[in-house]
């Protein structure tokens, strides 16, 4: 096959497209699905194992995984061979999704949240938009178990999902300019901790003060992708015992 | 690679309006930690500079974005001034840019603030001895306090100078390059670009809208990303809903308004918008020395084509 002419090919419901000299993305179904993304995984270890010093990075997110390579000591032709090797080779994902289980090999990391009208700029909103009480809208993001389906946005922002389908809302119309350090948000089916203040759209329901990322060796995220997140309801006091302060909405 | 720091070698800006950063190749390895490449804006104009004075391309250079700069060396020094037209001068004297000058301890350089482009790039025959952060020295965009220690440059700061003891450099030596005088085009750039999934199912009409057609460059563009301006593409509401997924230097997303955003160095590593295509790298060297006013068009070209062209630039420059 010559990969240079035809740019998209589809694998296993896998579709391989070199989209820049350098890049070629991998997408699956357009899906949020754990199994799924165990596989994205899988792959993505095995490509990073087998590249090597051709790879220069793999970027997973939901349904997606994009290679950037070396294309200078790595042809198109050669690197669509590889990957077609490999996705053959590795195991489906409900066998995938299996074995990660079995081995029991997931994170969970616990975020402390200060969920709050003050700490929670839009909580109030989010329950009246889902016709909720501020009390439920804490109880069910709270209670659930969420994945670490890709880091990006800005460095130790985490997506996770997915988020309880009563507190599914769209985005907020018009982006705020600042977003606290700290906030722990909602769109769609996602959910996610701001690691610095930055703008942002989506709906602002508490706070942590659970730092996202550490810097004492190069760049540590607190959660990585693949692992699973709890958040857990803390009071103000346990919120200022762990190094939290409030940042109250300007108006 | 670099040892024997003699911190009694500095740079001294005496003088900076506008934005002035320290930059290399960023961090493209980094982006699955959520990273921006980041990195030089014209890789064209900073490797030339650093290949005219035998450095290595990973060499951190001045890139200056649109800004007016003087500053002075404490020793005897070779630069190169590279990128955006502008009026360059030591001691009061008149200097060629994309050349090797001379600079002598205590003179003036002086760079106006371009006439024609945007980024202009200072580099220097000795190693400037600076911190870096998961391996380079480029600022990381909206998350300054992740690297508290890399920050824009100052009027009034100095850079230390490194001895000059990249192993490389001595190797290879300074390679001489023509001026590149044909590089750059700053009327109506054609922007020529890989096509996506998405172009190809396009129908022609919706195609031909995009091809004929030339963008102006907003006001809102940056280094993050181009917004052109234009007789808009409405896609489908179901082309918007999709997940997330991974951006690559020189993305066309259609945003809500059906107009294009190319994504170029400091971009997102993750987006959501639908995606027709990547512009070819050798083009987002030029299209980065564009600003609001100038206009380009869209032409679609093969994968192997770009690889070629990007090939060759990287070979005249000595990259590979």
């Amino acid at each position: 096959m010559n990969t240079t002419q035809q740019l998209r090919v589809t694998i296993s419901d896998i579709s391989i497209e070199f989209i820049t000299e350098n890049a070629v993305l991998l997408l699956w179904p357009e899906n949020i699905d754990e199994a799924q993304h165990h596989h994205i995984l899988a792959i993505q270890q095995e490509i990073n194992s087998r590249l090597g010093q051709k790879l220069i990075d793999s970027v997973a997110s939901y349904n997606s995984l994009i290679i950037y390579y070396h294309f200078t000591s790595l042809s198109a032709e050669h690197l669509f061979f590889v990957l077609s090797e490999i996705i053959s080779e590795t195991p489906t994902s409900s066998s995938l999704i299996l074995t990660a289980n079995s081995n029991d090999k997931t994170s969970v990391v616990e975020i402390p949240v200060l969920y709050n009208e003050v700490a929670g700029w839009d909580l109030a909103t989010v329950a009246s938009a889902t016709k909720l009480s501020c009390n439920d809208v804490v109880n069910i993001h709270s209670q659930s178990e969420y994945r670490a389906y890709a880091l990006g946005f800005t460095p130790g922002f985490c997506y996770l999902a997915s988020l309880d389908e009563c507190l599914i809302l769209p985005r907020m119309q018009t982006p705020r300019i600042r977003v606290p350090k700290g906030a722990v948000a909602i769109a769609g089916s996602q959910t996610a901790v701001y690691p610095n203040e930055s703008p942002g759209g989506w709906h602002i329901i508490g706070q942590t003060p659970l730092p996202m990322y550490s810097l004492s060796e190069g760049f540590s995220p607190t959660i990585s992708v693949g692992d699973t997140v709890k958040f857990r309801a803390i009071d103000e006091e346990e919120f200022q015992r762990l190094g939290g302060q409030v940042q109250q909405e300007s108006r | 690679m670099t040892t024997d720091v003699t911190r009694q070698s500095l740079i001294n800006i005496e003088h900076l309006v506008g934005h002035a950063t320290l930059q290399d190749l960023g961090r493209e390895h980094a982006q699955h930690l959520g990273f921006s490449a980041s990195g030089v804006a014209d890789l064209h104009a900073a490797a030339y500079a650093n290949q005219q004075l035998g450095n290595t391309v990973s060499n951190p250079v001045i890139e200056l974005a649109l800004a007016e700069i003087t500053l002075t060396s404490s020793i005897n020094i070779e630069v190169c001034i590279t990128g955006a037209v502008c009026q360059v001068s030591i001691g009061g004297k008149t200097k060629q840019q994309w050349q090797k000058l001379s600079l002598a301890a205590g003179e003036k350089l002086s760079i106006s603030r371009p006439t024609n482009g945007v980024y202009v790039y200072i580099a220097l025959a000795h190693r400037i001895a600076t911190d870096e952060f998961l391996e380079s020295v480029s600022p990381v965009p909206d998350a300054m306090n992740v690297t508290a220690n890399i920050h824009p440059l100052k009027a009034g700061a100095s850079l230390a100078l490194a001895q000059h003891v990249d192993e490389k450099r001595l190797e290879t030596g300074a390679i001489y390059q023509p001026v590149p005088n044909n590089f750059y085009t700053f009327d109506k750039l054609t922007l020529r670009f890989i096509p996506s999934d998405l172009w190809r199912r396009l129908d022609e009409c919706e195609q031909d809208l995009m091809l004929s057609q030339s963008y102006g460059i907003t006001r809102n563009s940056n280094k993050m990303g181009y917004r052109l301006n234009g007789v808009s593409l409405p896609l489908s509401s179901n082309h918007y809903q999709q997940l997330s997924r991974p951006c690559a230097f020189g993305t066309i997303q259609i945003s809500s308004d059906g107009l294009p955003i190319i994504l170029m160095k400091e971009r997102q590593t993750i987006g959501g918008y639908p995606i027709i295509g990547h512009v070819m790298q050798t083009d987002l060297f030029r299209l980065a020395q564009l600003t609001a006013g100038n206009t380009v068009t869209l032409c679609p070209v093969s994968l192997s084509f770009a690889q070629q062209q990007l090939h060759m630039l990287y070979q005249r420059l000595n990259i590979i």
